[in-house]
């Protein structure tokens, strides 16, 4: 489902080009749970970005469900996005002018996918959110948030899902119940799942985990 | 701690100066808009005070000298000329309008001249230069040709040879002579003293108006008696001769002007142009006070933390107030100095570029009440603007502040800062009510841009009404579309404002333009004669008529006895001492067009009174039009003196018309009775309505047969006036360009701010596979709702003041001109949408994993 080879991403900066990514091999089938483990500043995010076709490579091969990033111009990378990728942020990312049940549906739309309304209330209603279809970000809690979020990164039905931290923000007991809810969610729909994360017990819970430092891929268990 | 002490104001001094050392990065739109608002008001007022003062410093050249008296139809009387001789040295000079005809081979060419006759004296001022070596005086001269016979010399502008197709040296027929144009008048220093030429000037001797059989009893001659003081004279003393002449002769109906006041109707036209100028200048400053006040909004949300710090260490609403008001006040000094330096400097600029151009020389130095009047305009206006959200932070309590450092501040200033809100609006309508010599132009703008201004403000919240109403449409980029019109900060309010008010100013203009351009276009009403025929003697009349009804292509004949008089009094009071309504004061200055007649007259309407009968051979009786009557607060019973060739003649309101002045026909303001002006000598005006094929014909015809007639064609005195219109048009489609600028400026300040969130939802957008176009799309239908309500309620406000303009302002027909409005409309839409594309683009372009991460 995802293969990467040798992929190198500089970024430049005031101090001079930083190399953050620094010759990554990553294969992921069709399915796997892979959970991403390292320090700040290790390249985990950067990877993820790279991954969601986000943040273009300086070098490398990148291809996920059989598509090949660096033959994509910016306009294919979305319109790929929205049928194979959904990504579940730290910061949750909600459209804070739009209510929780137009945000999940929103990917729906985006798709052309029929009525995304429908396909919304249910998967709100799958996270638990059923009683907060029309409230906006902003009155909802962070965990709340994160539903919402979790549940538009799954609304399209996408292969492949990639998650940032998805508990960086949250209370124990909350991240725990947001973790719990994505795997469950993934494991249902045989999504392949990408989960980077700093917690090794949170990691623990994928097929394979993987360890990255200075922009390089250590370890894969 | 008491932030009113002195050890509280010093440190609100202090802390302001720190938060300014940050720059002027959040202030560039605030000061841009306060730039080009007090730039334009204090450079209009400059210019226009260069101009006049130009005026008054070649008052002499202009004039043509120290005192000028104008008498019309008559010469001056021998007692009269004795004592203008005994106040100096006297040039007497006189103009009529004319016809100067060139016989070519199996064609005739005539065109109307301004002829205006001289004596040796001229000119007592200035200089005149002609296209060749020879003096005034031998151009002017009388020679004989081969056969005996007499030519008289003369010259002429440029634009005469241009029309009759002829060079310097031809001979030329006016009236019974022949004339040789010897040479081209160059420069005429006392060209602008008449007014606007609406034909070419032809300079010639008095012997030769004379002997061109022209100064027939009644003819519309004006004579100038020019008086050269023998000591260069002060103004109190040409005062003191203009109030002996008065005392002296107090019915000589002659018209005294003075070098001060040179051209009173070119100054009144300069000091005009230059209010309207003005206001439309204050209407840049007022949509540049949306931006003001969205400026500081915008920079005191993203102070919001640092005030709300600043209040948890203990510091009251009031004093954080201070630190702020102390902010905006210096930056409000540093515009305000910005725009006046740069409206000092417009006269100089002008002068440089543009001096050859322009009538009169410009004298350019500083000129302090325009300017004191631009920064009083700017200060006024900027503090309007921003004392409201400034007086905001005083009331926001701090948590809210805390919670709302990325939101919406929605507390309402305190009544104090209200009311000192209020002030500010009055003093601007003040400031604007004491610069202004029409009131009434002043008050109805005012009240034009607080109404509109309200209609907006209305708006804005209708469109946010309507977009939470509106329902979720299935089309994502619609409900975004409609979700970024109700987010907080959304830029609804400033689009409504700045483009509303700019483009209502914008439509207003291109529907009078256009209702003028209508009026004296080509289309011109079928009522509306073909030709003027003025000067036609008593005993042609007759036969003048009688050779028109016989032309076949002649539709319409009118024809009523034309004589010119001065109103001296009324109820004896002398005219200089009433104060008529600004609409009704031009029948008080100079001479105007009467008749006489017996029978009620077709154009009109009697609305109060009867007519006299028809054989009524009692006192004179007079029949006035009921609105200038209304402006000069008379009516029926009222008695009017005026001076009719040299002598006053009193009569009584007998009863009042109403008038269709759009008619384009015969209309009169005063009818007399018949008795005794019919006896006078006096000329009769003719109108003819004709086929225009055959209007040249006539034309040629009349000008053979009838050398002393006056041919005025319609069409070429619309085509001269409306010249004059589109340049004026031009002038003031500039200015109201100024104010679209600002509406521009302030919709870049508006997307300014919110140009984070929009960068944040297009990011979120694109994540979630939004394409660019779609993105883009999105805020195309955002902007162009927005500019679509912004431009139809601009559309009704300007179609509104564009009526009040034409039927009330200029009693003219209003036409609605639906294609006129339609691309003002579509202009202002598709510049809104093109802006807010623009103002976004960056948003589509912004790196999402950078966006991302920062967030």
């Amino acid at each position: 489902m995802i293969r990467i080879e040798n992929l190198h991403v500089t970024l430049p900066s005031r101090a001079g080009d930083v190399n953050i990514l620094r010759g990554i091999d990553l294969h992921v089938p069709a399915g796997q749970k892979l959970g991403l483990i390292g320090p700040s500043g290790s390249g985990k995010s950067t990877l993820l970005m790279v991954l969601a076709g986000l943040e273009p490579p300086t070098s490398g091969q990148i291809e996920v469900a059989g598509y090949d990033y660096t033959k994509m111009s910016e306009d294919d990378l979305a319109r790929f996005r929205r049928q194979h990728i959904g990504i579940v942020f730290q910061s949750f990312h909600l459209v804070p002018t739009m209510t929780a049940m137009e945000n999940v549906a929103l990917p729906l739309e985006l798709a052309g996918l029929g009525d995304g309304f429908e396909v919304a209330a249910k998967l709100l209603e799958e996270v638990g959110l059923g009683h907060r279809l029309d409230h906006y970000p902003a009155q909802m809690s962070g965990g709340e948030q994160q539903r919402v979020a979790i549940a538009r990164a799954l609304s399209a039905n996408p292969p492949v899902l990639f998650a940032d931290e998805p508990t960086g923000n949250l209370d124990q007991a909350t991240g725990q119940a947001i973790m719990d809810l994505l795997v469950k969610l993934a494991e249902e729909r045989q999504t392949t799942l990408v989960l980077i994360t700093h917690d090794p017990e949170l990691a623990q819970r994928c097929d394979v985990v993987a360890s990255m430092r200075d922009g390089k891929i250590e370890t894969a268990a | 701690m008491s932030q009113q002490n002195p050890i509280g104001m010093g440190l609100a001094l202090r802390l302001a100066r720190r938060e300014l050392r940050g720059g002027l990065s959040g202030f560039r739109i605030f000061l841009l808009c306060l730039v080009l608002g007090i730039t334009t008001i204090a450079a209009v007022g400059s210019l226009s005070s260069a101009l006049v003062a130009g005026m008054g410093a070649q008052g002499q050249s202009i004039l043509g000298a120290d005192v000028d008296f104008r008498l019309t139809h008559r010469q001056a009387f021998d007692d009269e000329k004795t004592w203008l001789e005994q106040q100096g040295e006297v040039s007497q000079i006189a103009t009529m309008r004319t016809m100067v005809r060139f016989d070519k081979p199996g064609d005739i060419q005539s065109v109307l001249v301004e002829a205006k006759s001289v004596d040796a004296a001229y000119p007592v001022y200035g200089e005149i230069v002609l296209s060749t070596a020879e003096s005034l005086s031998q151009a002017l001269r009388t020679q004989t040709d081969a056969h005996g016979g007499l030519i008289y010399g003369a010259v002429a502008e440029q634009s005469l040879f241009d029309r009759l197709e002829v060079e310097a040296g031809s001979l030329v027929t006016l009236g019974q002579v022949r004339v040789k144009l010897n040479a081209v008048l160059l420069n005429e220093p006392d060209r602008t003293a008449g007014g606007f030429p609406l034909a070419p000037r032809l300079l010639l001797s008095s012997d030769t108006l004379r002997a061109a059989g022209l100064l027939q009893p009644g003819s519309l001659i004006n004579y100038h008696y020019r008086l050269k003081l023998p000591a260069p004279a002060a103004t109190p003393e040409m005062a003191q001769i203009r109030a002996d002449a008065a005392e002296k002769f107090p019915d000589a109906g002659w018209r005294i002007r003075d070098r001060s006041d040179a051209s009173p109707s070119l100054r009144r036209f300069i000091e005009r142009l230059g209010l309207f100028l003005t206001l439309v200048g204050l209407t840049a400053l007022v949509v540049g006070g949306v931006g003001v006040g969205n400026a500081i909004t915008a920079y005191v949300q993203k102070r919001s933390e640092s005030i709300a710090i600043m209040r948890a260490l203990g510091a009251s609403g009031r004093f954080i107030f201070y630190v702020y008001v102390l902010q905006i006040g210096a930056l409000t000094l540093f515009g305000t100095a910005i725009g006046l330096t740069l409206g000092a400097l417009t006269p100089g600029a002008v002068k440089l570029f543009f001096g050859a151009l322009l009538p009169v020389e410009i004298i350019s130095q500083l000129y302090p009440e325009p300017l004191f009047a631009a920064a009083g305009f700017g200060i006024l206006s900027a503090a309007a603007f921003a004392l409201w959200p400034l007086g905001q932070i005083e009331k926001t309590p701090v948590t809210a502040l805390f919670r709302q450092s990325l939101g919406e501040i929605t507390q309402r200033p305190s009544k104090r800062i209200l009311i000192a809100i209020g002030l500010c609006f009055v003093g601007l309508a003040g400031l604007a009510l004491l610069i202004s010599e029409r009131r009434d132009v002043a008050i109805w703008f005012g009240v034009g841009v607080g109404l509109s201004y309200l209609a907006f403000s209305g708006a804005a919240r209708l469109i946010v009404w309507l977009a939470k109403r509106a329902g979720r449409p299935r089309q994502p980029e619609l409900r975004m579309a409609l979700s970024n019109i109700t987010r907080p900060n959304a830029p609804v309010k400033a689009v409504m404002l700045s483009m509303g008010l700019s483009v209502t100013l914008l439509s207003a203009i291109s529907m009078v333009d256009g209702n003028i351009n209508r009026q004296i276009g080509s289309d011109l009403p079928e009522r509306t004669p073909s030709f003027f025929f003025l000067d036609v003697q008593s005993h042609q009349i007759d036969a003048f008529v009688e050779r028109a009804r016989a032309n076949k292509a002649v539709r319409r004949v009118e024809t009523s006895p034309f004589l010119r008089g001065q109103i001296l009094a009324i109820n004896e009071i002398a005219s200089a001492d009433l104060t008529p309504a600004p609409e009704a004061a031009w029948v008080l200055r100079g001479d105007r067009g009467l008749t006489y007649s017996a029978e009620q007259p077709s154009g009109g309407e009697l609305v109060e009174g009867s007519w006299w009968a028809s054989d009524y051979d009692g006192p004179p009786l007079i029949s006035f039009d009921v609105d200038i009557a209304k402006g000069l607060g008379i009516g029926i019973g009222d008695t009017i003196k005026v001076n009719i060739l040299g002598r006053p003649l009193t009569g009584t309101i007998f009863n009042l018309r109403k008038i269709d002045w759009a008619s384009g026909g015969m209309n009169f303001v005063t009818i007399f009775s018949p008795a005794p002006l019919a006896s006078a000598p006096h000329t009769h005006l003719t109108t003819i309505t004709m086929d225009a094929e055959a209007e040249a014909a006539f034309s040629r015809e009349v000008v053979l047969a009838y050398p002393n007639v006056t041919v005025i064609r319609v069409k070429e005195a619309i085509q001269a006036a409306s010249s004059i219109l589109t340049n004026l048009g031009l002038a003031v489609r500039a200015m109201s360009i100024i104010t679209l600028i600002a509406g521009i400026l302030v919709l870049a300040g508006a997307m300014a701010s919110g140009h984070r969130a929009r960068v944040y939802d297009a990011v979120v957008m694109k994540v979630l596979g939004a394409t660019r176009r779609r993105i883009l799309l999105a805020y195309a239908i955002e902007y162009g709702l927005m500019g679509l309500g912004a431009a139809l309620i601009a559309a009704a406000a300007g179609t509104l003041a564009s009526w009040g303009l034409v039927a009330g302002a200029m009693q003219a027909d209003w036409l609605f001109l639906p294609m006129t409005l339609a691309m003002t409309i579509l202009g202002a839409v598709v510049l809104t949408v093109a802006l807010g594309l623009i103002g976004t683009y960056a948003a589509l372009s912004a790196p999402a994993a950078a966006v991302l991460r920062s967030e």
